[in-house]
Formats: structure tokens, C-alpha cells, sequence
């Protein structure tokens, strides 16, 4: 049973990890990325082919693959996202997967669907807790998503960056009007997610699998974890993550449930949806 | 039912006529023009308008982005399926319909939590059910025979596939019997539309505290559109069972149903012609160009055998144009040339006039259906600019009788024609283009010349 926690444990950080990015970014600009994992596939791929092909050390194919995601993010950011500043968020949110397709598209079209391996140096370095060993990526995993989700907390409840992030989330005509740089807001919530994104799809790629069709649909349990935690607060998010980690590792031992266990994070969503739909019903009953 | 009957007196009268009789002619075209490979893509990209109508009227009139339609189709293929399996005796219609019941259902169920919070959870929720529904179909798969609740055949049985209805069972058949089930479908959504339902949607379009004051019920109007586009969208699921009377789990990944809403919202959400665009994008286009590349060894060679993916990145690309500066999709654009063309007054004739429709939508079908390919491009452009040129005859020779110009239109039209003919079809098409541009260079010059007289004129004091 351990072996499983620990495993659960893991993935489930990283789909918080993923969550807490998503978050992030909804939070500051009031787009719910849906191309997180696709934009985070392609690069992993492309830093992937410069340490296999171009030789290139594992360490700096890493670097350069998170300096891609984050120039992918801003770059959408800054230029395509503005244009639909003023529409809906299902809008906003929809023309990502835009993104998402071109991302899929060109990592399909260079690399195929096939999956690889990717090591990173610290799968091999393992030590043993009751007797179960925990690679150090695993553990990596948890203690990054605790880390990143307190200073996201810090900094958008208690920097002046996060007000403004806020603020730029609520109305963005509102905040440039006060004086605030919304470009500048912008660029650094795409990047801080940007950084999530290619940090998350690392380690996911070395955890489970690495295929550009599969880390791009790892955006769904990172979805439903932000679901979990009302697209608003980060811890909320970070326990529908690990739940939803515990749920599809704990899951895998069950005989005749084990090929569903993907489809956890789409039940632990729906039921957290419905019980929020139904608090919204009486706040709705007056107005409608 | 009283609004429907008003616009039926309206001008969706006359849309509706045109349009049924523009498809049923080129539905009885398509299979003469086309041999039997590319008949089967066509008839496939036809079950998809279905579910691809269903998408744009909920985007378009409801502002729901439902992810998830292309697993609701699989829904709809799974219970056809198994009902089939079930219900030797029953009719395939009848099992369609049951298909459709049980995918409204299961769309409702989906849709209605997430409907009382917002559009973007829809969204989220949609597009949940789209990777969940790939996980199910891969893991119990498609019924092929008729034990256990899977419908799957025991060890040492084979699987049997659904025999077809019996017309349905050659090409043209099975093309037929597509096209009407699609039409029906289509109906379907056109009597919703124009209803009281459709003004529903429209007012909470408008403003959904609006609509609530007026009072409209703002999520059980929003149920009835998932519910009716679901049941449409499992039938077409159940449709797409009929020719081989299997289905296999790859046809509906959740990838497959994002593409769809982006090729539905390039080719335009808001119309019917939008969607046959977007059938035609999503089955149609990817062998077409295998077809083209396949031909030119240089671009084959340049961008790999993957090529196809990279149809991705223009539809990825395309939705993000068409969210930002094209909301009504190609279909759009294409209706904004036909109004503008209008008010420049370079077509002749109204694009809402019969002639035009018949000139536009009923001769090209039937000329290819009844020629073959060169002679239709001949015909079609002799009467195409027979049309154009009435009206810059008309300008160039005022004095002259309306009877008049036409016959020199028709003259000019028949001479192309024969050239054509006698040429082939690119001499005749070269042809086309020269006369018009000499016509409106004329015109421009008369135009000139006539301002010029209007001036001297006014500045002796005549005003004309």
C-alpha cells in the first residue's frame, strides 16, 4: 500500500504543481490556460532533442526548455491574449486551445506520438523511508508544489505586484486607469506560469510518461485540481491535486477499476462541481 | 408554434426553400461527380455537419462552449451499437432515435451542474467528459456481437457487424440514406431555432438578467439547447455506425472534439453553410491533402509522412483568428462579399433573387452531375457571365432595352462557352476573367466621363 501513497503523493503534487499554475495565471489576468500542458510538451521536446541529438548537457537542455515555455506563455500573453482582454473568460480560455492545437500539431508533426524516456539525475538518487525507496524526484515534487504554492500566496495576497494582478484580473480598464502597468503585470503572471508549466512538464515527463499527446492532457487533472479549489484558492488547489493523485495511484492495485483510474480526476471534478452548483442555487433563487 | 408559423411566412420561407432545394440538388450530384472513395469521406464529413450545426448553435446563440460533442457522438454509436445487437426486429431509424434519447441524457446530466455555475466550468467540465469518455471507449470498446453488456462476443464466437438498412447497403445508397437522416437532423435544429425556444436563446444572448426579468428561465432554456444538439449529436454518432456496422474507440479521442469546435468556428458557427464548411474541414481535408502532397514528392519530402499533423497548427491558429477578428467563420465572410457585392452593385441581380440562387446553388450541381468536369466549368462560367454582365451593360448603354442587353450577355456567355469547349476549360476560364476586367475598366472610363459631363453641365448652370 506505502509504494502507492508515495507514488500518489507524487503525481499528485505535480498535477497541484500544474493546478497552482493555472491558478496563478487565472487569477492575474483572467485566462484559464488550457494550452498549459501542450506549451509545456513542446518544449520539454525540444530541450529533450537538444540533449539527445545536439549533445547538450540534461541540466542546460532543461534551462533553455523553461526559458522556451516561458517565451511561448509571454509571447501569447503580450500579443494574442490583450485582443480578447474585454470578452467572456469561456472566450479567453477557449482561444488557448488554439494554442494548445498548434503546440500539439508541430510536436506531433516533428517527434510523432511516441513516448520516450526522459532521466533526470535524480531518479537515481533514492533513499528508503519504512522500508519503501522514494527517488528524490518524488520527493522533489512535493516539496516544490508546498514551496510554490506558499510564495504564491505571498505574492498575490501580500506584494504590491499581487494586488495589481488582482486588480488586473477584475478589470483590466479599471487598473490601467489607476496607473498600473498592465502590460508589465502581464508579461511577469504568463512568465511566473510559464516557469510553472515547463517545471511541471519535466517532471511529469520523467514520473510517468513522455509523449506530446499525453503531458498535453495532463492539463485535465491539473484542471480539475483548479476546479477543486474553485479556480480561486491555491491550497484548495493543492489538496485536489494530491486527492486526485492518491485516487488514480490508490486505484491501480483494485482489479477491474485500475483502467479507469485516468478517469478520476473527472469524477472527483464533477462531484466537486455539483456540490458548488449546489450552494449556487440558493445564492441564484432570488435573481432568477 | 405561432412564431414558427411566422417565419415561415417570412423571409426563412424563402431561405428555407432555397436552401433545401440547393442541397437536395447537389445531394443528388455529389455521388455522379465523385467516385466511391471519395463519396465514403463525403458522406462521413456529411454526419459531422450534424454534429458540427450542434456545436455552432450553441456557441453562436448561447455563447456554451461544449468540448465534448465528439464523445457524445460516441455515446450515441456505443447504445446504437449494443440496441442494435438487442433489437434484431426493431427498425435502425428507431434505434437512432433511442441512440439519441440515451446521448441527451447522458449531454443533460453533464451539462446541467456545471450550467448553474458558469460557461467557462461548462467548458471545463465538457472537456473532462471528452478525455473520461476516451478512457471508457478504449478500455470496454465498441459492441461487435451480442453477449454480456459490452457487446462483446465470446472467446471463439466472431463478431458480426450490424447488417446495413436494406437501400442503404451500395455507396450511393448508404449516401442517401446519410443525407436524409442529416436533413432531418438539421430540421430538427432549424424548428428549435425559429421557435420560441430560439427567441429564448436569443434574448438571454442578449443579457441573461434581461431575459431572466422577461421571464424566461434562463438554465432550463440553456438544458433544452444541450438537449435537443445532444440528441442530434448521438443520432449523427449512431449514423456514423451504419456503413461498416462497427465503430472503433479511435474515432472519438477528446482531441478529435477540440478540433471540431476550431474547424466549426473557421468555417462559421452562426450558419448552416458554416457547418458543411466544417464537416468538409474535419473529415474531408485531411485525405485531400494527402491526396495533393502525395503528388508534389518535393513537399512530401520537405515536410515528412507527418504532414498531416500540421493541419493542427492552421486550425489551431484559424480558431484564435476566428475568436478574434472573424466571429462568423469563413461562412460569414463568404455572406459579407454576397452583401457588399450588393451594395457595389456589381452583381446584377440580388443574392436573394431566385435567378441568383438558381445561377449560384443549381447550376453548378447539376452540370457536374449531368458533364463531366471540363464541359461543367464551361457551362457554368457562360451563364455565370451571362449574369454578371447585364448589369455593366447597362451602365455602359443606357438607352438600351433590358431584352436587349441580355441577349448580348447570353451571346457573350455562349461564346465563352464554345470557346471553352473547343479549348478546354482553363482557356475558358482565362476567357472569363478577361472579359471582366475589360467591362470594368470600361465601366470605370464611361463613369469618368460621365461625372465629368455632370460637372460641366452643373457649371452652366443645368443641373441633370
Amino acid at each position: 500500500m506505502l509504494p502507492y501513497v508515495i507514488a500518489g503523493l507524487a503525481l499528485g503534487a505535480l498535477y497541484a504543481l500544474s493546478g497552482v499554475g493555472l491558478v496563478l495565471l487565472y487569477r492575474a489576468t483572467g485566462v484559464l490556460n488550457l494550452a498549459y500542458g501542450a506549451v509545456g510538451a513542446l518544449c520539454a521536446l525540444v530541450g529533450w532533442e537538444l540533449n539527445q541529438s545536439r549533445g547538450l548537457p540534461l541540466e542546460l537542455g532543461i534551462l533553455i526548455m523553461i526559458l522556451l515555455t516561458v517565451t511561448v506563455n509571454v509571447l501569447y500573453g503580450v500579443l494574442v491574449a490583450p485582443l480578447m482582454a474585454h470578452r467572456s473568460a469561456v472566450v479567453q480560455a477557449t482561444a488557448t486551445l488554439g494554442l494548445a492545437l498548434a503546440c500539439l500539431g508541430i510536436a506531433n508533426w516533428y517527434w510523432t506520438d511516441k513516448a520516450r524516456a526522459l532521466r533526470l539525475p535524480t531518479d537515481a538518487l533514492r533513499f528508503e523511508v519504512f522500508g519503501v525507496a522514494i527517488s528524490s524526484t518524488q520527493a522533489l515534487s512535493v516539496l516544490l508544489v508546498l514551496v510554490v504554492a506558499a510564495v504564491a500566496t505571498w505574492l498575490l495576497r501580500v506584494t504590491r505586484w499581487g494586488t495589481n494582478m488582482r486588480a488586473l484580473a477584475a478589470d483590466r480598464e479599471l487598473t490601467s486607469l489607476l496607473g498600473v502597468s498592465v502590460r508589465k503585470i502581464e508579461v511577469l503572471a504568463w512568465g511566473l506560469s510559464g516557469v510553472l508549466a515547463g517545471v511541471s512538464a519535466v517532471l511529469l515527463a520523467s514520473l510517468t510518461l513522455f509523449s506530446a499527446g499525453w503531458l498535453t492532457f495532463l492539463v485535465i487533472p491539473a484542471l480539475a485540481a483548479a476546479l477543486v479549489g474553485r479556480l480561486r484558492s491555491l491550497w484548495g488547489t493543492v489538496a485536489g491535486g494530491i486527492t486526485i493523485g492518491l485516487a488514480e495511484s490508490l486505484l491501480a492495485p483494485v482489479s477491474g477499476l485500475a483502467q479507469f483510474r485516468s478517469a478520476a480526476p473527472f469524477v472527483i471534478a464533477i462531484a466537486v462541481t455539483v456540490w458548488h452548483a449546489r450552494k449556487r442555487t440558493y445564492a441564484m433563487r432570488p435573481s432568477l | 408554434m405561432k412564431g414558427l408559423k411566422v417565419m415561415w411566412e417570412n423571409r426563412a420561407k424563402s431561405g428555407l426553400t432555397i436552401g433545401l432545394l440547393a442541397g437536395g440538388l447537389w445531394a443528388l450530384a455529389i455521388p455522379m461527380a465523385v467516385d466511391d472513395y471519395w463519396l465514403r469521406i463525403l458522406t462521413t464529413s456529411v454526419i459531422y455537419v450534424v454534429v458540427a450545426a450542434g456545436v455552432g448553435l450553441l456557441f453562436s446563440r448561447l455563447g456554451i462552449v461544449s468540448l465534448n460533442q465528439i464523445a457524445l457522438m460516441g455515446v450515441g454509436g456505443w447504445v446504437f451499437l449494443r440496441l442494435s445487437y438487442l433489437l434484431d426486429a426493431v427498425p435502425g431509424m428507431l434505434i437512432m432515435c433511442l441512440a439519441g434519447l440515451a446521448t441527451m441524457g447522458i449531454g443533460v446530466l453533464i451539462g446541467l451542474p456545471s450550467l448553474r455555475l458558469s460557461g467557462l466550468s461548462l467548458a471545463v467540465v465538457t472537456l473532462m467528459f471528452a478525455a473520461f469518455a476516451e478512457i471508457v471507449f478504449t478500455s470496454i470498446g465498441f459492441p461487435t456481437g451480442n453477449n454480456g453488456w459490452r457487446g462483446e462476443p465470446a472467446p471463439g464466437e466472431t463478431s458480426v457487424a450490424i447488417p446495413s438498412p436494406a437501400f442503404a447497403e451500395s455507396n450511393t445508397g448508404l449516401w442517401f440514406y446519410v443525407v436524409i437522416t442529416t436533413t432531418l437532423m438539421l430540421l430538427l435544429l432549424w424548428v428549435f431555432l425559429t421557435g420560441r425556444w430560439g427567441r429564448a436563446w436569443a434574448a438571454i444572448k442578449q443579457s441573461e438578467p434581461g431575459a431572466a426579468s422577461i421571464g424566461i428561465h434562463v438554465t432550463s432554456s440553456k438544458v433544452t439547447a444541450l438537449a435537443v444538439v445532444s440528441f442530434t449529436t448521438g443520432v449523427s454518432g449512431a449514423l456514423l455506425a451504419v456503413p461498416t456496422g462497427s465503430l472503433v474507440s479511435q474515432s472519438f479521442s477528446a482531441i478529435s472534439s477540440i478540433i471540431l469546435f476550431a474547424v466549426v468556428l473557421i468555417g462559421g458557427a452562426f450558419s448552416i453553410v458554416g457547418a458543411v464548411l466544417a464537416g468538409l474541414l474535419f473529415v474531408a481535408l485531411p485525405p485531400a491533402l494527402e491526396a495533393l502532397v502525395a503528388r508534389i514528392p518535393v513537399v512530401l519530402d520537405l515536410l515528412g509522412p507527418t504532414f498531416n499533423n500540421l493541419i493542427y497548427v492552421a486550425f489551431g491558429i484559424g480558431l484564435i483568428q476566428s475568436l478574434i477578428a472573424s466571429p462568423r467563420g469563413i461562412a460569414g465572410d463568404l455572406a459579407g462579399v454576397g452583401v457588399r457585392l450588393r451594395r457595389a452593385q456589381r452583381w446584377p441581380l440580388d443574392p436573394s433573387d431566385a435567378v441568383f440562387a438558381f445561377s449560384v446553388l443549381v447550376v453548378p450541381p447539376l452540370s457536374l452531375a449531368l458533364l463531366d468536369l471540363s464541359l461543367a466549368v464551361d457551362v457554368v462560367a457562360a451563364i455565370w457571365i451571362s449574369l454578371w454582365l447585364v448589369h455593366p451593360l447597362r451602365t455602359l448603354w443606357p438607352s438600351r432595352s433590358p431584352r436587349g442587353i441580355a441577349l448580348i450577355g447570353i451571346a457573350v456567355g455562349i461564346l465563352i462557352g464554345a470557346l471553352g469547349f473547343l479549348a478546354g476549360p482553363w482557356i475558358c476560364l482565362l476567357a472569363a476573367l478577361l472579359v471582366v476586367v475589360s467591362v470594368n475598366f470600361l465601366r470605370k472610363r464611361l463613369a469618368r466621363r460621365l461625372v465629368k459631363m455632370d460637372e460641366e453641365l452643373a457649371s452652366e448652370g443645368i443641373h441633370a
